[in-house]
Formats: structure tokens, C-alpha cells, sequence
């Protein structure tokens, strides 16, 4: 459906307002009910039929064609405005239509997954502070485990508790894990508190290393190979034989590397940690740190939250789509269906010669500075400012002549700085990874599913228990970075094996449907997926216009909203990001604590 | 029996951690098989629920259980799904259980709830307790009730629970005595106050302490009629006007002080929609015009170059179309349900 087909809204009023935001995605409805509660007047807007943009939940068809048409060069003469495509090499195979066809529409499926929330978040307090938690709810993910590639799937603890309770750790290694646990704990408790008690800190020298190499230090090393391979084998014997490997938490980890599960499945550590030579993907210890203490805060940290994840019932769109209603609380005027056509310029103000044009960007505030924009309804609607998609890259106005390097600067801007994508992978399957978890998040730590694999791949499961899907049926999301097309494609296909054996091997009695001869009796395991690679791209900034980042590759939001604050900030530096507290929507009469007067 | 002194918010001790309290194990939530995980209740809101869910749970019925409740009451869960998740409709009935076994001091309940319901006067809970509490003091409440209430709705005249209240505390406990004289009072202040003006028609009705309806139709018709002739705008009187001919149709169709003050309102041309609506309705029930009526009606076109209609209801009709054109249609439909002109 094209806005053509749409009938004529009415047109929108008033013409003049402090923003406009273009596209509804996550870091664009912050900044909206962030700049609405500061009480600036805010005009929203996206061009689709839905809101959420790039971190929307959509059906199977809806995601479908949005994959397809943000994958295209947008070709359009009345768009003066250039978008890009921000997806690449789409590929979606539907292996059960008959099936899937009448279910088409029962399907909140994330473009921006794998992506889940700790509960010690920051996004969780900022949905408490703003109000946005009202219109949201979340269910626990069960569990997380890191996978080795061989089929196997390893928990990762979800408490220190579960780790002492272990019966196959040997005292030696407890006394390395508990010597580790507190040095953390003391670090962390010192930074809060300011004072030294027991003198258990962390150096600053060590805080700045790699956190692979401090781990290391703690004698928590990441080489499996480190143990005696046929002692590994022993272990892992008496294991199979003596316990029902699937149910068990924790029992076995250990033999699988603490320091691995630490990296990539608690810290979450996108690249290879053990190539010393990119030191750039390196994480450095303080940030290993704070990670460990994120999850260690989340976990327990809610009622009816089994791990440290959460997830929102109906789809990560609802996240957008929260901080969009806040914002139309506090006034904004939000429209869907509003293709934008081209920014407006201020032209002729400023300098009369061009040679005026000075390298500070003087240039910037007069001529050719933005006023306002050209929506498809024909309209022209004013403003100081502005927030763009990031699929949009704003042309220099074609009637002033500012010089080649502001241009670039304007176009370079948003794109992101090393050219890393994210190779992003939907499936739809009809069991579950484990047998009787529902939701759950699996890790595989970078060289786990083959050599050349450099960056971790990370699948979330979700079950029909979130509303993400028809029951009986399961998604799964899984992310990599990579640092070209190729690259990523291996990435997602290499995945994809390893899921699919994973979903065959782990329901055996079942196996022989999928194994099976015959054609017509057999019952696929995965009914539908999507692969496609991702651009990123950072956000920025120019005179008044400035550009929302893409969904980054991380599991949660903690790295994109840092960056819509620094935005924010920019854009309003005297305002705060989320200052005010806000009452729940009702009646001031039944809101906050009874008073007795 | 209840501490008036208010514990600051920061300074709150936690149940856990307050020795009067160390007997008792907190009993979580049990939100069964696939739960929502709920990031909005604050620790303290969840500790004093675990609390009084073990206290419920062995029924105790002591004076620190008692305290507890008004805790948790304090707490005051504004999100209504939280209210329901977390069973707080148990607080109330069980506070409720605790002053009974104990036989505590009703009217010191009744200050407690005083206290809160001045900044939560929408809270149907409190209104509930209320209610039970006042019952059970019976008709010596009957005063403090109407005090009540009447504070209530000073800070907000339309307040649907204190008019309720209000209404039940005349029919169970009496009071009548002076609640003509105090809709009158409300009237004077706000001759717009609808609610005044419903409860207006509450005592008339139903005081047993004035003779009924019928008895008092005539003053009131003619305070009525008063209050039209100042606003004639006013929906409200012109309501009340119907109100007292309820079930006596014919009544209205002759009191003469009825089609006069139409007439009067028609002849003034101004604020005439209430006027034209009850003259059409007269004439539906069989009211006979005088030619001052039609010749009203002929005064108030819009256009010379349209003839009035010969029907004095469809004329009528045909300007109420033109001045109330929000309900053009309704007007239009009026016209076609007109009884034939004999």
C-alpha cells in the first residue's frame, strides 16, 4: 500500500514547532518524549503504516516487505531527500507454506534481534522514570548457555549460589572462582563506597588491560586445551552417564571454561578475545567488569525472573512505541503514514560571497542551514530542529554553493566509523532448542563453529509464551558482526547448521521425521527463515539536523541509548535527558503514595 | 489505637529489619506457571504485601496487623493492574475483619479515612470503607457523614462517590432535615451545578420530611421557572422542569407557568433552544398555542424568504435545525414523528 492509496489526511497544525522527528525507531521516540516532557513542541513522524522503523516488530509479511524495500535503492523523483539502502543481500525462504500461510499474520517478529533486557539495565530505569514501563510487560528468558559447536549446549550459572553447589568442581578451582568473585565484588563495592575496606581492589593498570588477560591472572584460563585432554574426556563420561545433561544447570560448565562463558556469555564480548594481534576488539578489564556487575545486578533483581534477561511480551516494537505514547502524553504530534520528500534550507541568508565561507562552519547557521521540511502531502512544516531516520542523508541545498567539504562531512556523518555490519538471522521452527525451556539465549563464542569464525554469534529463542508467535511454534534470532558481506553470510549459514542440528539432536525421538525418505510425511523443523546483513551507523550531528544510529549489534539497549543521550544532549544542552519522575497515567487521585493530610 | 505520627519516607525501616516483626516469614507472591515479570513495584510496596500476606494467611488479628494494613494502604497502588496483580483488595477486607475482632474505635476509622480520602476522593475502596464503617455506627454517624461529604464536594462539586455516599447516608441514616436548604445553598453558589440540581430532585422525591413530589411541585415550579427566566441557557432547570411532571404528563401540557416561561424565553430571542425543545414536546402531548406562540415563532426565522410553516411544530422543528445544527438530524426526525395537525 503506497501513500497514494491512502485518503488525504488532513493537514497538519500548527505549521511551526521547536522539532520534528522523522522515523519512530528506538533512539527517535527517546528523543521525542524526552524533548516533549522538556516541553518543546514535537512533530513525529514516519513514513510507514506502523511505528518503530528499524526496531519494530512486524508480521511475516510486513517484515518481509520492509527487508525488500530498504534493501533497494530507493528511486523516486519527488524525493529530493537521498535515502540508502540499510540492508543488503536479503534471503527469505519459506520451507512450509502450507503451514505457515494461514499463520502469516500472528507473528511479532523483531528486524533488530537478538536483543534482550537485563534487568538492571539502564533502559529498564529510564522506562521506570519516563513512565513508558506502564505500557510494557516482560517475561523471563529461562536460561542461557554458551554452544561448542559439537551440538552441545553448556549453562551458564545464573547464580554464584548454582556455581558452589557444584559437585564436579575440584576445591582448587572453587578457591580460583571464589578468589576471583570477591576481588570483583570488592572492586565494584569500593567504587560505590569510596573507601578502602579490605584493600581487595583492582589496579588501575590491571583496569585498563585486556580482560581475557586479567582473567587469565586469575588463573581462569580460556584455552581448553589447557586441561589434560583425556582427564577432560573422563569427566565429561562420568558426566553423561551420571546426569541428565539437558536439565542439569550448572553441574559441568566449568569443564567448558569459566573464562569462555565469563567473555561471551555473561560480558558478552563481540570478537574474538584471544587474537591478541586486533587489539582494538580487545575488552579492556573495566569494562569486563562492569558487565559482570550489570549481570550479576540483574540477576534476582525481579520477581518471576529466573536469569538476568527479560524480554517484552509482543516484540521489541513495543519499546519505541512506549516512549511514543509518553511523548504524546506530554503533547507531541505523532503521524504515520508521512513520507517526507525533502528538507528545507534557508537560502540567500548569510554570507554574499562565498568566500566569506569560513572552515568553522560559520557557514553552517546562515546559508543553507535547515527550516524545515517538504512532506509527500505537499504540506511545508517549519522547525528549529531535526532528527532523520538514518536511512536518510541530507543533500546540501542545491541552490547555495557551500564548499565540497562541508558536503561530504554532512553525507560521511552518519555512517559508522569502520564499516562493521551486522548479519542478522530470523527462523521459525516448530520445536525448541531444549526440550522444556521456552525462551532462551545461546552463545557461540568466536572459532566455535569453525576457524576463520572471529566474532561470537548470539541466538535468542522465543517461545509463543511472548506473543511473538502461533503456540507450538518458536523464533529464533541470531546476530554477528562482520566486516563484509561474505563474511557475514558465513556467518549466519554456519548458525544456522549448528541451530538446526541442535533442534534435530536435541528432540531424538523425533529425529526421523526430519530424516526421513519420505517426502510427504515429513514435518519440517524450520518452517521459515530471513537472513540479511545490516548497516550501522552511528548518528551524529550537524548544525540543527542530526541522525539517529541504527540498531547496533549488541544484546541489549545500554550502547544505543548512550548515544541518543549524547544526541539529546547536543541537541538541548540545558535540558536533561529524563529529568522528571512521572506519575502512572491515572487520576492524580489514585496515582503515587496516599498522603495523609 | 492508630499513631497519628507519620513515618518520613526516607527514614522507613524495612519490615525485615524491625523487631516487632522478626517472628513472622514474609510470604512471596505466587503468580503461577508462566509469569510476567513486573519491573514496577518498588521493594518496599512488595516487602509490606509479603508481610501482610502471611498475616492474612494465619489470620492474625492483632493490633500490629492492623497497623500493617494501613501501610500497605498507604502505598496506594495507582496502576489499577497492580492493584489487581497484587490482591490489595485484601488489605481492605481484612483491615476491616482485624476492627471487628478487636472492636476498635469506629470513629477514630473514620478520621483515618478522612485523612487519605482528601487527596484520594476517587478511591472506591475508601468509599466502600466508608460506607461499612458508618454502618456500622448507624444513625449516629448520620451527621459526621453530611459534614463529610459536604467537604468533600467543596473541593469538587461533582464528585460522584461523595454524592453517592451522601445519597446512601440520607436513605440509611438520616439526615433530610436540611438538604433542601443545602441544594439551595449550592444553587445560590453555582446555579450550573448539575449535580446540586440532581440532588435537588433527590429530596423532593424522596424526604420524608416534605409530603412527596406532588406536594412540593408548585414552590419548586416556580423556584424553577425563576431560575430558567436568569439562564435560560441552563439545561439543568429546564430538566428538573420535566422531572417534577415525571408520570404526569398532562400536568405539564396545563400548568400555565410552563408554556409562559417558554414564551417568555422565545419572546427575549435569546438562549431559546430549551424553550423551543419543551414548546415542541407540549405540542406533541396536546398543547394548544395561542397565536403569541406562533407569532413568537415567526420572529425567530432565520430567512424572511421561507414561509413559516403552518404547523407551529414544524416550524419549529425547522428552527431548531438551523440554531441546534449538531442535531439537525434528530430535529429532522421530530419533524417526521409529528402528530398530524387537526
Amino acid at each position: 500500500m503506497t501513500t497514494s492509496d491512502l485518503p488525504p489526511y488532513p493537514p497538519i497544525d500548527p505549521t511551526t514547532f521547536d522539532l520534528i522527528i522523522i522515523g519512530t525507531g528506538l533512539p527517535a521516540s527517546l528523543i521525542s518524549a524526552s524533548s516533549s516532557a522538556a516541553g518543546k513542541s514535537v512533530l513525529h513522524l514516519d513514513p510507514n503504516p506502523f511505528y518503530g522503523s528499524h526496531f519494530s516488530s512486524l508480521s511475516i509479511p510486513d517484515l518481509t516487505s520492509f527487508l525488500n524495500s530498504h534493501s533497494a535503492p530507493h528511486s523516486d523523483e519527488n524525493l529530493t531527500l537521498t535515502t540508502r539502502p540499510l540492508f543488503s543481500d536479503v534471503e527469505i525462504s519459506n520451507f512450509a507454506p502450507d503451514l505457515l500461510d494461514q499463520h502469516l499474520r500472528k507473528f511479532n517478529l523483531d528486524l533488530s534481534g537478538p536483543r534482550v533486557l537485563f534487568c538492571a539495565d539502564k533502559s529498564i530505569d529510564l522506562m521506570l522514570k519516563s513512565g513508558a514501563s506502564q505500557y510494557v510487560e516482560f517475561k523471563s528468558v529461562d536460561a542461557s548457555f554458551v554452544g561448542d559447536g559439537d551440538g552441545r549446549l553448556w549453562s551458564v550459572p545464573d547464580s554464584r549460589a548454582a556455581i558452589f553447589k557444584d559437585k564436579t568442581l575440584g576445591l582448587m578451582e572453587k578457591n580460583q572462582l571464589m578468589r576471583f568473585f570477591k576481588l570483583v565484588q570488592g572492586h565494584l563495592s569500593e567504587n560505590e563506597n569510596n573507601g578502602t575496606e579490605n584493600g581487595a581492589k583492582i589496579s588501575a593498570e590491571d583496569l585498563e588491560s585486556p580482560f581475557v588477560e586479567f582473567l587469565s591472572k586469575m588463573k581462569l584460563p580460556p584455552k581448553i586445551k589447557s586441561y589434560p585432554l583425556d582427564l577432560l574426556l573422563v569427566k565429561v563420561a562420568f558426566l553423561v552417564s551420571s546426569c541428565d545433561i539437558f536439565h542439569v544447570n550448572v553441574d559441568y560448565f566449568v569443564l567448558f571454561s569459566i573464562c569462555r562463558i565469563v567473555l561471551y556469555a555473561i560480558a558478552m564480548a563481540d570478537y574474538d578475545q584471544e587474537n591478541t594481534e586486533i587489539h582494538k576488539d580487545l575488552l579492556k578489564t573495566k569494562d569486563g567488569i562492569d558487565r559482570l556487575a550489570l549481570y550479576n545486578a540483574s540477576i534476582g533483581r525481579f520477581q518471576n525472573a529466573l536469569g538476568a534477561l527479560i524480554y517484552p511480551i509482543y516484540g521489541q516494537g513495543e519499546l519505541p512505541q512506549a516512549f511514543c505514547r509518553r511523548a504524546a502524553v506530554k503533547g507531541c504530534l505523532y503521524g504515520k503514514n508521512s513520507a517526507l520528500v525533502t528538507a528545507l534550507m534557508r537560502v540567500g541568508v548569510g554570507p554574499a560571497d562565498a568566500s566569506d565561507f569560513s572552515a568553522k562552519g560559520r557557514g553552517v547557521e546562515d546559508s543553507g542551514s535547515y527550516k524545515g521540511v517538504r512532506l509527500a502531502s505537499g504540506q511545508d512544516i517549519f522547525s528549529q530542529k531535526l532528527v532523520l531516520d538514518p536511512s536518510f542523508t541530507v543533500p546540501w541545498p542545491l541552490s547555495s554553493s557551500p564548499c565540497e567539504q562541508m558536503q561530504d562531512t554532512f553525507q560521511v556523518l552518519s555512517l559508522s566509523d569502520d564499516k562493521v555490519k551486522v548479519a542478522r538471522g530470523i527462523c521459525i521452527t516448530k520445536r525448541s532448542l531444549k526440550p522444556d525451556l521456552l525462551n532462551c539465549l545461546v552463545v557461540f563464542p568466536p572459532k566455535s563453529l569453525f576457524p576463520e569464525q572471529f566474532t561470537s554469534i548470539r541466538v535468542l529463542q522465543l517461545s509463543s509464551n511472548l506473543a511473538v508467535c502461533p503456540s507450538g511454534m518458536f523464533v529464533l534470532y541470531f546476530s554477528a558482526l562482520c566486516d563484509e558481506v561474505n563474511q557475514g553470510k558465513k556467518l549466519l549459514h554456519a548458525a544456522l547448521d549448528a541451530l538446526l542440528q541442535l533442534l534435530v539432536s536435541g528432540n531424538s525421538e523425533n529425529s526421523s521425521t526430519f530424516q526421513s525418505e519420505d517426502t510427504e510425511h515429513v514435518e519440517p523443523t524450520l518452517l521459515w527463515s530471513a537472513l540479511y546483513i545490516q548497516e550501522l551507523t552511528k548518528g551524529g550531528q550537524i548544525g540543527s539536523v542530526s541522525s539517529t544510529p541504527m540498531p547496533d549489534g549488541s544484546l541489549n539497549f545500554n550502547d544505543l541509548l548512550d548515544a541518543t543521550e549524547k544526541l539529546f544532549q547536543n541537541m538541548y544542552p540545558n535540558e536533561e535527558f529524563f529529568w522528571e519522575t512521572i506519575e502512572p497515567e491515572n487520576s492524580e487521585d489514585d496515582g503515587g503514595l496516599m498522603l495523609e493530610t | 489505637m492508630e499513631s497519628d505520627e507519620e513515618e518520613v519516607r526516607e527514614e522507613r525501616l524495612p519490615l525485615s529489619r524491625r523487631p516487632e516483626w522478626s517472628d513472622v516469614t514474609p510470604l512471596p507472591q505466587d503468580d503461577g506457571p508462566d509469569p510476567v515479570v513486573s519491573i514496577a513495584y518498588k521493594q518496599d510496596f512488595r516487602e509490606t504485601m509479603d508481610y501482610f500476606r502471611a498475616v492474612y494467611r494465619a489470620d492474625e488479628r492483632s493490633s500490629r496487623a492492623l497497623r500493617l494494613t494501613q501501610e500497605a494502604i498507604r502505598f496506594n497502588p495507582g496502576n489499577y493492574t497492580v492493584f489487581l496483580d497484587l490482591g490489595f483488595c485484601y488489605v481492605w477486607h481484612f483491615r476491616r475483619q482485624i476492627i471487628e475482632s478487636l472492636d476498635a474505635d469506629l470513629h477514630e476509622e473514620l478520621d483515618f479515612v478522612e485523612r487519605i480520602a482528601k487527596s484520594n476522593s476517587k478511591n472506591y475502596q475508601i468509599w466502600h470503607h466508608r460506607r461499612w464503617v458508618a454502618g456500622k455506627l448507624g444513625t449516629d454517624a448520620a451527621i459526621k457523614e453530611l459534614e463529610f461529604t459536604k467537604k468533600i464536594l467543596s473541593l469538587d462539586a461533582k464528585n460522584y462517590h461523595a454524592w453517592s455516599h451522601r445519597q446512601w447516608v440520607l436513605q440509611a441514616l438520616g439526615g433530610w432535615e436540611d438538604e433542601l436548604d443545602y441544594c439551595r445553598k449550592l444553587l445560590e453558589e453555582d446555579i450550573f451545578n448539575n449535580s446540586a440540581w440532581n440532588q435537588r430532585y433527590f429530596v423532593v422525591t424522596r424526604s420524608p420530611f416534605l409530603g412527596g413530589l406532588k406536594a412540593m411541585r408548585d414552590s419548586e415550579v416556580s423556584d424553577t421557572v425563576e431560575a430558567i427566566m436568569e439562564n435560560p441557557e441552563n439545561e439543568s432547570p429546564w430538566r428538573y422542569l420535566r422531572g417534577l411532571y415525571k408520570d404526569d404528563i398532562q400536568s405539564l401540557t396545563n400548568d400555565p407557568k410552563v408554556s409562559s416561561v417558554c414564551l417568555k424565553v422565545l419572546s427575549a430571542k435569546n438562549n431559546y433552544v430549551f424553550a423551543l425543545s419543551m414548546l415542541l414536546d407540549l405540542l406533541c402531548y396536546g398543547f394548544q398555542p395561542s397565536e403569541e406562540f406562533t407569532e413568537a415563532i415567526g420572529a425567530l426565522r432565520t430567512s424572511d424568504s421561507e414561509p413559516l410553516d403552518s404547523d407551529l411544530g414544524k416550524a419549529i422543528c425547522h428552527v431548531l435545525q438551523h440554531i441546534d445544527s449538531m442535531r439537525a438530524n434528530y430535529w429532522m426526525w421530530r419533524k417526521s414523528k409529528l402528530p398530524v395537525a387537526v
